[in-house]
């Protein structure tokens, strides 16, 4: 469906985007995350041809971007950063030039639906520069979704968005999904990947520091287990990445192998008799994911041997 | 061609709301053009000067000045680049914003040209040479346009960036005006405006020997070469340094 690989993005000396390589399956909502600057801006504009990769190979239904810009621009829809529609104009006579400039659409929704259906049917011949942020961005929606796209690339969606019109956005790109449509999405709200996403990618300083489905970029993260030990409890069993606050007994674990640690710690109680209050295991959120792999600067800079001196 | 009678559409929707384009575009260099028939300028000599006076008001401000500001603006404001996402080609999307003013400047001039002809009661030797001529200016400062924006961040800075080209029509114009038009002054013809001025004189007063095809293509020719020149290194420029979006 999409597909990049080694892509590297140049602004003068200045590299954004380091070697790359991803893929977006038919169907499936992929989302980039990651810092400001990381390079997601500059990945997905490679990918829709609007820039071309200095380096690698970007491919988008099976096509180069660039070659085949007319195709791909009836059949795909693109939601900017940062929207670039003329504020003089209404929402219904952008949607109705819209469509006239993408001829060969598979099909065009009807204006009024489309408008409706991002929740500004009753805004539809209200100028663009008296709308506010969050309505702005529903009409980008609906003009991506104008011409019935087989891919959409969303560049921050729902920033601006309020809660109520963020879930509505996160419905109508599930009738996307639904409807068989390839999503490609980027956000700094981690719960929307969290809630939308099949597969996702964390960018880093124009690297992909992790990518895989939530499952798969949680487990490469340590898990925390969390319990109060009583005063008097006997020596504990070692533990390989055991962080221990001396004065408290308050024990707190970050481990790879949550299971077989959380069994160890549950045997030694059992063992010895101990009761352990507050006990708490947990993967990794993708919260915690996220900071540990943007952090990766600090980090370097930092002691790598001592996992205690991480934030 | 069709998505650019959609941006031409929409670009004149977007004129109409403007009211300081609007001003500029019409209400400006009309008054003036107006103005040049029942004045009489020392250094224009016939009819022809006036309508080529009219052509190069209407040049500057019609199309130079609102042309630079609309690709300025729309740029600024990323709609360049948003309309570069869909079907149309870049040419289409540069025809559709240029296009209203440019076709401004054509229909002001006809009306012009005729309140011209009903004021001195003269009628000129060839419409369709004036019509050239008219073409040759819309020509050479369209590409001039699309070099003056690829330097303008914003509608604003438009007042600044506007001005080389504006002085250099000006100029060309009055050179050519103080010639005789029949004259192969290849200095004048090399300025913009110049070539222009010198057919619609042509337009006007006709060939000053002989009357045949012969006579006016032999005329015409060195102002054609110069237009041809002149909009073929405004098109490299324009090339080379216009961008689609604000960040390089
Ligand atoms: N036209 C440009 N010229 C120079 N540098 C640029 C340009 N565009 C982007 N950059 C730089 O490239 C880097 C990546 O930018 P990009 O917009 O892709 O980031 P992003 O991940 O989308 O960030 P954000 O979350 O803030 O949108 C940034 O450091 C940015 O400053
Ligand atoms: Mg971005």
């Amino acid at each position: 469906m999409l597909t990049a690989r080694a892509l590297r993005c140049r602004y003068g000396a200045f590299e954004a985007v380091r070697g790359i390589d991803l893929t977006v399956h038919e169907g499936e909502l992929f989302a980039l995350l990651g810092t400001n600057g990381a390079g997601k801006t500059t990945t997905l504009e490679t990918f829709e041809g609007h820039r071309a990769a200095d380096d690698g190979t970007v491919e988008v239904l099976g096509l180069d971007p660039r070659a085949h810009h007319r195709e791909l621009a009836a059949r795909t829809g693109v939601v900017f950063q940062q929207s670039g529609l003329p504020a003089e104009l209404t929402p219904r006579e952008v949607l109705r030039l819209w469509s006239r400039l993408t001829p060969d659409a598979r099909r065009h929704l009807d204006v009024d639906e489309a408008l409706a259906r991002v929740g500004l049917g009753h805004r539809v011949a209200v100028r663009i520069r008296q709308l506010s942020g969050g309505e702005r961005r529903r009409l980008d929606l609906a003009v991506a979704l104008l011409n019935d796209p087989e891919l959409v690339f969303l560049d921050e969606p729902t920033t601006g968005m309020d809660p109520e019109a963020r879930m509505r956005t996160w419905g109508i790109i599930r009738e996307l999904l639904a409807d068989g449509v390839t999503v490609v999405l980027t956000t700094h709200y981690l719960e929307e990947a969290e809630a939308l996403a099949d597969r996702l990618a964390i960018m880093h300083e124009g690297r992909l520091a992790t990518a895989g489905t939530l499952a798969e970029v949680v487990a490469a993260q340590p898990g925390t287990i969390q319990a109060e030990l009583p005063p008097d409890a006997p020596q504990l069993p070692p533990f390989p990445e055991r962080r221990h606050d001396g004065s408290s007994a308050r024990l707190e674990l970050r481990t790879t192998q949550l299971q077989r640690d959380l069994t160890r710690l549950l045997r030694w109680a059992e063992d010895h008799d101990v009761e352990l209050s507050g006990l708490q295991a947990a993967d990794a959120s993708l919260a915690q994911v996220f900071h540990e792999l943007s952090a990766g600067e600090v980090l370097a800079e930092g002691d790598l041997t001592d996992p205690e001196a991480r934030p | 061609m069709s998505t650019t009678i959609a941006f031409l559409h929409t670009e004149l929707t977007l004129l109409r709301r403007d009211t300081t384009a609007w001003a500029t575009a019409i209400a400006l260099p009309f008054v003036l053009g107006a103005w040049w028939i029942t004045t009489d300028p020392p250094f224009a000599d016939g009819m022809g000067a006036i309508v080529a006076l009219q052509v190069a008001t209407l040049l500057i401000f019609s199309l130079h000045t609102v042309g630079t500001m609309a690709l300025a603006s729309r740029r600024e404001q990323l709609v360049l680049k948003r309309w570069r996402t869909s079907q149309a080609s870049p040419l289409s999307v540069l025809m559709g914003t240029i296009g209203v003013p440019a076709g401004l400047v054509v229909l002001q001039a006809a009306v012009l040209t005729a309140l011209t002809m009903a004021a001195s009661d003269t009628a000129p030797a060839s419409v369709t040479m004036l019509a050239v001529g008219a073409l040759s200016g819309v020509a050479v400062v369209g590409a001039l346009t699309f070099v003056a924006a690829a330097f303008t961040r914003s509608a604003e800075h438009a007042m600044i960036t506007t001005f080389p080209v504006i002085i250099v029509v000006m100029a060309g114009t009055a050179w050519s005006l103080m010639r005789p038009f029949d004259a192969f002054d290849w200095p004048v013809l090399a300025v913009p405006g110049g070539a222009m001025t010198q057919l619609l004189q042509l337009g006007w007063e006709g060939p000053t020997d002989g009357s045949g095809a012969a006579a006016w293509l032999s005329q015409a020719a060195p102002g054609l070469v110069a237009t041809v020149v002149l909009t073929a290194l405004g098109t490299i420029a324009a090339r080379h340094w216009f961008r689609w979006e604000p960040r390089p």
